[in-house]
């Protein structure tokens, strides 16, 4: 974990919001586990004063000018360390789109990786990604690393949800990804009439699925009732929880979660930046509804 | 160069880091070297843990921020056996704030923190916007203030400061009255009280609807309090409020402070509290200043006159 001033490789922009951020910082790239998460902080006046966490859905291999997001790709003889890391990014307020007026020749200040990561390991048969949104952000990351690390990984599916067609984002590096990937919307112009929770349960009627590992992320009523959802099927599920955070290292308190725990009225705030963003939701104060 | 001595408290430098700011110091280690910064200032320790204050606990504002945290915070057996151990270590000189949530409990934290080696000094902090007993501000009102600081007095020999709110018209009977109850420092100033409103949902943003401006807006006015707290007293001033750079440091020593605390730069430069360092010292080379102590309390107030040319 460090703190620099990183050159913005190419911002990539995907109409309606959204865009892509590629940085150029070998050494947290290298150190960059799926799940984790960096602070950017545009350097420039007072305004915005705060910094933005954000996750690296890809890491970039090769070359700085055509890079490629496996380090199979890499062409013979180059180093199969990333050099850098790229960000999805939805424009939401002040903060995100001064990033988005970022571009090749600017740097920014950014420290990295953060926070815990996504549970990995060989236990893990199926893996089944629920995104909601931008929530996507963490997913493209996640399935290479499993993918190339847990031979025993049998399938792996992204069931992708968002508002409409023009929301559903990087679709061809999706779709290169190698495994299973599905749509739903709220309106229907895309894949399935829903939402991400919808094609869950679908997904969930498949052989071998009662033990699928399932990881969430995306807005918070979504990730609520995705671990309402989890916790009474008795499934092994983990979501990335987004808060706003004023320092991305555990120091100002802002962006906690309520876990279980033995105090009044069963629970304490844990911190979405170290203690997060990754929470197992059997460890979720879900509140009476 | 950079050596102050404020009172019984001596530090390296003058560049302390804001309680509630800088964790426990040891969240800023992978960015700061915690030896080469003045000190720091703790969270602010209840006896017991204390959960905070429903979220959303924080908003931007332009310059600044809001906070309500509500002084979540590991109490004080957490902070003995699992955080200052590290410090103490690292040779930091470290300043425990300590609170309570009725009157009576600042003594007992006081007494509990003074029975710890690694603790230079008590910050009381009796100006936390976001911790309020039906309704009432503990910290505006100079007897209770007086009396607070003369039974944490009691009860420690660490050297002492109180930690003032910027939320009242007279902060000099305010810091006399603190003076008067034992305070050997007095720091500030502390949040000011503040909202911010979502007007289409017509709601407050922060999840307790007031909350604390921290942050490069509240600096002038921080100045403005340091002048005037150190016209009324004999004791040396911490200086706190929107703290980002050395030529802000030297502005506080200026105005009559002996050292400074940085604290909302934290968030969103982590490396800050050093790098403040570093710069002082070219600061002071540059300026052939030979010791910061020779800048402070030297501003100079004349009436301006005005000539026609």
């Amino acid at each position: 974990m460090h703190w620099t001033r990183a050159p913005i490789l190419r911002r990539i922009d995907l109409g309606h919001g959204y865009f892509l951020l590629d940085i150029d910082e070998p050494e947290m790239a290298r150190g960059f586990v799926a799940g984790q998460f960096v602070m950017l902080h545009r350097e420039e006046g007072d305004f915005p004063l705060l910094p933005r966490p954000f996750s690296a859905c890809d890491l970039l291999y090769g070359d700085r000018d055509a890079p490629v997001l496996s380090p199979d790709d890499v062409a013979d003889g180059a180093s199969r360390d990333p050099f850098g890391m790229r960000l999805m990014i939805h424009v939401m307020g002040k903060g995100t789109a001064s990033l988005s007026r970022m571009d090749h020749g600017d740097s920014i200040e950014i420290w990295g990786p953060l926070g815990n990561h996504f549970r990995m390991d060989d236990a893990i048969e199926h893996a089944i990604f629920i995104a909601g949104g931008i929530g996507l952000a963490p997913f493209p990351i996640l399935s290479r690393h499993l993918r190339a690390r847990h031979p025993g990984l049998q399938s792996a599916t992204l069931l992708y949800g968002a508002r409409s067609a023009r929301d559903l984002i990087y679709r061809d590096e999706l779709e290169q990804l190698g495994i299973d990937v599905r749509y739903a919307t709220d309106d229907g112009s895309e894949g399935l009439h829903g939402t991400s929770l919808d094609l869950l349960r679908d997904e969930l009627r498949k052989p071998g699925r009662d033990t699928a590992m399932l990881y969430g992320c995306g807005p918070e009523p979504m990730l609520d009732a995705l671990a309402r959802f989890a916790v009474a099927g008795g499934y092994r599920c983990e979501v990335s929880m987004e808060r706003m955070m004023g320092c991305g290292v555990g120091a100002c308190l802002a962006c906690v979660v309520p876990v279980k725990a033995d105090y009044a009225d069963g629970y304490l705030y844990e911190k979405t930046c170290i203690d997060g963003p990754v929470v197992d939701v059997d460890r979720m104060f879900l509140a009476e509804t | 160069m950079l050596e102050v001595k404020l009172g019984r408290l001596e530090l390296r430098n003058p560049v302390l880091t804001a309680s509630g700011t800088f964790g426990f110091g040891r969240e800023f280690a992978p960015f700061v070297d915690l030896q080469r910064i003045g000190g720091i200032v703790t969270k602010t320790l209840y006896l017991a843990r204390r959960r905070g204050n429903p979220p959303p606990r924080i908003v931007e504002v332009t310059g600044g921020m809001l906070n309500s945290i509500g002084l979540e915070n590991p109490g004080c057996d957490a902070f003995e056996s699992e955080m200052l151990p590290g410090l103490v270590e690292r040779g930091v000189t470290v300043v425990a704030s300590c609170a309570g949530e009725r009157r009576e409990d600042f003594p007992i934290v006081a007494e509990r923190v003074d029975g710890m080696d690694g603790v230079a000094a008590i910050e009381i902090n009796v100006s936390c916007p976001n911790v309020k007993k039906g309704g009432l501000d503990l910290g505006t009102n100079p007897e209770i203030v007086r009396s607070i600081v003369s039974e944490v007095r009691s009860v420690t020999e660490k050297p002492l400061i109180a930690k003032l709110t910027p939320n009242v018209t007279d902060i000099a009977s305010l810091a006399q009255a603190a003076v008067e109850g034992g305070a050997e420092m007095l720091s500030l100033i502390n949040t000011i009280s503040a909202m911010a409103i979502d007007w289409r949902s017509r709601t407050p943003i922060l999840g307790t609807g007031t909350g604390g401006l921290s942050g490069p807006a509240i600096k002038p006015v921080a100045l403005r309090f340091v002048w005037q707290a150190a016209r009324a007293v004999d004791v040396p001033i911490i200086g706190i409020g929107g703290i980002a750079s050395a030529e802000d440091v030297l502005e506080f020593l200026v105005a009559g402070a002996s050292a400074v605390q940085v604290g909302t730069a934290n968030f969103y430069r982590p490396t800050v509290s050093e790098t403040i360092v570093d710069e002082l010292e070219r600061l002071l080379e540059s300026e052939k200043v030979s010791s910061v102590r020779d800048l402070i309390g030297t501003l100079r107030v004349e009436p301006r006159v005005v000539t026609a040319r």
